[in-house]
């Protein structure tokens, strides 16, 4: 189904917002999944996939406090759902079953 | 704010951006997370990188989820509700004030098409010869000839020679190519005789010889054949799509045979070897039948010299092709040695050659030189255009401004309105903006409009053919988008800006007052428009009235109910039969009843004579000669052409000593040495160029041979009965009809296979002042556009005066002003100012006009009257534009104006 399907890269920034545990926003985001990825990405890219994630309910976010090197706006904070965490795991479990039907002479080098 | 403290600032422009688009339910957090991530690219990658980061973020930010909402949430539906509502207060405005939105719609767009036919104009001209390929570095060799020191020929053609031998002894010339130039001069019929059923015929003008590189060397566009070999082999010949088609219909041209026939007794056969796309008419040499120069080689025995080696025969137009960025200085320095070389015996005869470039893009607008292609153009009134255009276009939208504002009163109270009701200021300069580009807009669409109407009649007086089609003219396009938009933000940002700054209060309360500043720049401007309105009217009545005087001057001779027939091409070979030919076709019409007189004659007034004959008188030393414009005719000619003789008889017919006898006009006589025109009667004279003496037996009365713009040509008349160029056939005056009739049977018997054409002595010799017509017209126009530009800026400031002075007219009624008095204190400023502006007008252009004249050998004087005519009809338009609203002034009633104090 199209409104829960989970793509790479949304799933990427799923598990990161888990991983930050409550101290996910756009920067924090970014900057984890760059470290990890090894790859450069616009910031515009990230919000629209929070974004996208949080209307498929499987983040949550709500306002928190402002700082000096924002210019005085406030944060938007996103925590996973129980529902995201379900999909996580769905996904997790597909990947798994299907690597576990790969023959393993073809996972040799 | 406290990121102030920071030296690092992002750019704004896409914070702006942003806060346009995104929505509200993110733009917080988005800003901040922006600028977090601008100061950590700062540290990064420093400081100009972090920028373009920034604003590339931005623009991708430009996606669905965060706009989208915008328009479809009830709570960001705002904006769009706001811009349907300011579209709807625009149209209102619009329909309340009818006379208003016309005036202001339809003067930006006569002003805006104006300008873009104009433009349309400029663009065709210089268009000229920029498309062919390698058009930068082409150029064509023109001729300067001089004698004893003064300059006697001053040509488009040159010799032969000159093409190849530049090219073999300077390295500049890459490439050159030549065209002899034989339709114009001769009478050409191409055939068609292969085909089925009657042999298929025309008349050719636009054909020439051409050299073997030609089509390459100008990158003709080929339908057909190889550019590089179709004109290598003689007899052999390229055609146009057009042509092909006359000849051929839908066959194939390719291996057909025409054949070509011309008065000088050729008669080639040629081999249809190639078709090249009909030319672009924006091109100063048009052909649509080209013929190998190897075809001219085997005339005679030296054509060879006379065709492609000489340096004797000056007829052949000459283009060469340079390196890219040659030095045309140092190229033209080397021609003085190289004609020195070729023609060695020039300077022993007194003799001298100049050479000049003429670069290919410059000659339509630039040059005037004998024997051109076909008549220029002429780059003076471009310059002038170019800068009418300007000013209608800036004189519309400063008329749109000073409408706009003169109509604040009435709209300060809807401000103050708007205003209580929560208004901000931002949101009413929007909705004034709003309005302005909606009547640029339909400005625009209306200027279309009137374009797509006049641009026939507009190709007609401006003389651009009909092909050329101003809608694929992308600068055209261009133009008018731009004008659009920078004058729907020009005009529409002041009005807005004072629109929107009235105080609610004050406007309200009814004390409202414009400010008087800008009435001083008003009247300026009125004054401006109107003595440039006055100017070109008295400019109109001038070139009306010299045209007048040009088309009913005494020429000297009589044009009127004149038809010209020009010699047939196909004629019989031998001298006998020729003159027997001319004997039957003369003398046969002569017995018509339609008919008055019949002349064959050498020259035709209107076209000039190549033909010099060298004379003096027998005692006036020898080598001392001037050159007459030698005229050949018959016995009838000077009956036919309505001349007049001074003193003498002319020829008569069977009179043995005809042939030694000879004619001059009457402005020859002092040059021959003689005092008056009895004087030289049976004297001698000596014509050196064709060694030959003979007596005068007649003075004719000087005629203009060419236009009025110069002086009656000093003519030499020699008895020449069957060398007959044109016959010059007077009719009776409403018998044109029956006497073509005739005039076409007889040609049709005595000249089989030649086609029959003909035209007006008359029209023909008017043609000359082509020019002059499409000058008066164009004159006309912008008179016209001119008067009604000044209209609207008088409307806006007759509006803006009665607008200002509402409560004193109330006073002045109250205490027993009549309308009339009224009316006339209304009135008086704007008199005075159309009279200032009048008087600024008659110097100005009193010395243009007189300039102009000055071009004329023959001009009508400027008569002062039509100053006074022009001043009383700017006068009374401006009267009628001024009565709209000072009628309405001065009947308005006081208690209407007088109430709000």
């Amino acid at each position: 189904m199209k409104g829960t399907y989970l793509g790479e890269f949304e799933e990427i920034v799923l598990l990161t917002v888990a991983m930050l545990e409550g101290k996910a926003y756009g920067i924090s985001v970014k900057q984890e999944v760059e470290q990890r990825t090894e790859r450069k990405i616009n910031l515009s890219v990230i919000h629209s996939t929070l974004y996208r994630l949080e209307r498929k309910a499987f983040l949550n976010s709500e306002l928190g406090e402002a700082t000096q090197t924002r210019g005085g706006k406030r944060k938007r904070y996103f925590s996973i759902t129980p529902y995201g965490v379900k999909s996580l795991k769905e996904a997790r479990t597909l990947r798994d079953s299907i690597w576990n039907a790969i023959p393993t002479y073809v996972l040799q080098d | 704010m406290s990121y102030k403290t920071d030296q690092n600032k992002p750019p704004k422009w896409p914070l702006i951006l942003l806060r346009w688009f995104c929505s509200d339910q993110w733009l917080e957090e988005i800003e901040g997370d922006l600028m977090e991530d601008f100061v950590l690219n700062c540290r990064w990658y420093g400081k100009q990188k972090a920028k373009r980061i920034y604003a590339w973020t931005v623009i991708r930010s430009f996606r669905g989820y965060l706009y989208m909402d915008k328009l479809t949430n009830q709570h960001y539906y705002n904006k769009s509700v706001m811009f349907s509502n300011y579209l709807k207060i625009t149209l209102r405005t619009l329909r309340k004030n009818k006379v208003y939105s016309f005036i202001n719609v339809s003067g930006l767009a006569i002003g805006i098409a104006g300008a873009l036919l104009i433009l349309h104009y400029v663009n065709f001209e210089t268009s000229y010869d920029t498309y062919q390929k390698d058009a930068d570095d082409i150029y064509r060799v023109s001729l300067d000839i001089y004698q004893n020191g003064e300059q006697v020929f001053h040509s488009a053609e040159n010799y032969p020679a000159v093409g190849p031998d530049m090219q073999t002894e300077f390295p500049e010339v890459t490439d050159w190519a030549h065209l002899y130039n034989m339709g114009s001069k001769n009478n050409v019929v191409i055939t068609y005789e292969e085909g089925q059923g009657q042999p298929i015929q025309f008349k050719h003008r636009k054909f020439l010889y051409a050299s073997p590189s030609v089509l390459s060397f100008f990158g003709v566009p080929m339908v057909d054949g190889d550019p590089e070999t179709a004109l290598n082999d003689p007899f052999t010949m390229v055609i146009s799509e057009s042509t092909a088609k006359k000849y051929f219909g839908d066959e194939n041209p390719i291996g057909k045979r025409l054949r070509l026939k011309d008065d000088d007794f050729n008669d080639e056969n040629c081999l249809v070897t190639g078709v090249f796309k009909d030319l672009a008419p924006n091109t100063h040499l048009k052909f649509d039948v080209l013929i190998s120069t190897e075809t001219l080689y085997g005339r005679f025995d030296g054509a060879i010299t006379r065709y492609k080696t000489g340096w004797q025969r000056k007829d052949f137009y000459t283009y060469v092709k340079l390196v890219d960025g040659a030095n045309t200085e140092t190229l033209t320095a080397k021609f003085p040695p190289f004609v020195d070389k070729h023609m060695p015996e020039l300077k022993e005869r007194g003799g001298r050659n100049d050479l000049h470039l003429q670069p290919l893009k410059d000659i339509h607008l630039t040059s005037t030189l004998a024997d051109e292609a076909e008549l220029n153009g002429n780059s003076e009134p471009i310059t002038f255009l170019s800068i009418i255009a300007i000013f209608i276009v800036v004189i519309a939208w400063v008329n749109y401004i000073n409408l706009a504002t003169s109509r604040s009163l009435d709209r300060a109270k809807e401000v103050g309105i708007r205003k209580v009701l929560g208004s901000q200021r931002a949101q009413l300069i929007r909705q004034f903006m709003f309005e302005s580009v909606a009547i640029n807009f339909m400005a625009a669409v209306l200027a279309l409009l009137i374009v797509l109407i006049a641009v026939p009649s507009f190709h007609a007086t401006s003389g651009i053919p009909n092909e050329v089609s101003i809608w694929s003219n992308t600068t055209i396009w261009i133009t008018l988008v731009g004008i659009f938009f920078f004058g729907s933000f020009v005009s529409g940002f002041y009005p807005a800006v004072v629109l929107s700054s009235f105080k609610p209060v004050s406007t309200l309360k009814g004390k409202f007052r414009n400010s008087g500043s800008g009435v001083i720049l008003r009247k300026v401007l009125v004054v401006f428009q109107f003595a440039a309105s006055a100017a070109l009217i008295i400019g109109t009545f001038t070139v009306y009235r010299q045209m007048q005087y040009l088309k009913t001057a005494d020429l000297g001779f009589n044009p009127e109910n004149t038809i010209v027939v020009e010699r047939a091409a196909i004629a019989s070979p031998d001298r006998q039969g020729r003159a027997a030919q001319v004997n039957s076709f003369r003398d046969e019409l002569m017995n018509n009843a339609s008919i008055v007189s019949v002349s064959g004659t050498g020259m035709v007034p209107g076209k000039k004579i190549r033909f010099k004959a060298d004379t003096r008188g027998f005692t006036q030393p020898a080598g001392e000669t001037y050159p007459l414009n030698g005229v050949g005719g018959d016995h009838r000619l000077i009956e036919t052409m309505g001349m007049e003789l001074v003193a003498g008889k002319g020829y008569e017919f069977g009179d043995p000593t005809n042939d030694t006898t000879l004619m001059v006009t009457e402005n020859a006589v002092r040059l021959l040495g003689f005092d008056s025109p009895e004087d030289i009667i049976n004297k001698k004279i000596v014509i050196e160029n064709f060694r030959f003496t003979g007596q005068v037996r007649a003075v004719v009365k000087d005629y203009n041979h060419e236009s009025l713009r110069i002086k009656a040509i000093p003519s030499i008349f020699f008895y020449s009965p069957f060398g007959v160029e044109y016959y010059m056939i007077k009719v009776n005056k409403g018998a044109e009809q029956q006497a073509l009739q005739a005039i076409e049977q007889q040609w049709n018997t005595v000249f089989p296979g030649n086609p029959f054409e003909y035209f007006f002595l008359e029209e023909y010799f008017n043609e000359q002042y082509k020019s002059e017509e499409q000058f008066q017209s164009l004159f006309s126009v912008f008179a016209v556009l001119a008067i009604f530009i000044g209209c609207l800026g008088l409307f806006g400031l007759s509006a803006f005066t009665a607008m200002k002075r509402t409560k004193e007219i109330g006073i002045r009624k109250v205490l027993g002003a009549t309308v009339p008095g009224l009316f006339y204190q209304l009135s008086k400023e704007f008199i005075i100012l159309i009279l200032v502006s009048n008087i600024i007008a008659w110097p100005l252009i009193y010395f243009t006009m007189d300039s102009w004249l000055q071009g004329f050998e023959y001009r009508t004087s400027i008569n002062l009257l039509v100053f006074g005519l022009a001043t009383l009809m700017v006068l009374t338009i401006a009267l009628i534009t001024v009565s709209f609203q000072t009628i309405r002034s001065a009947r308005l009633n006081p208690v209407e104006s007088l109430r709000y104090e």
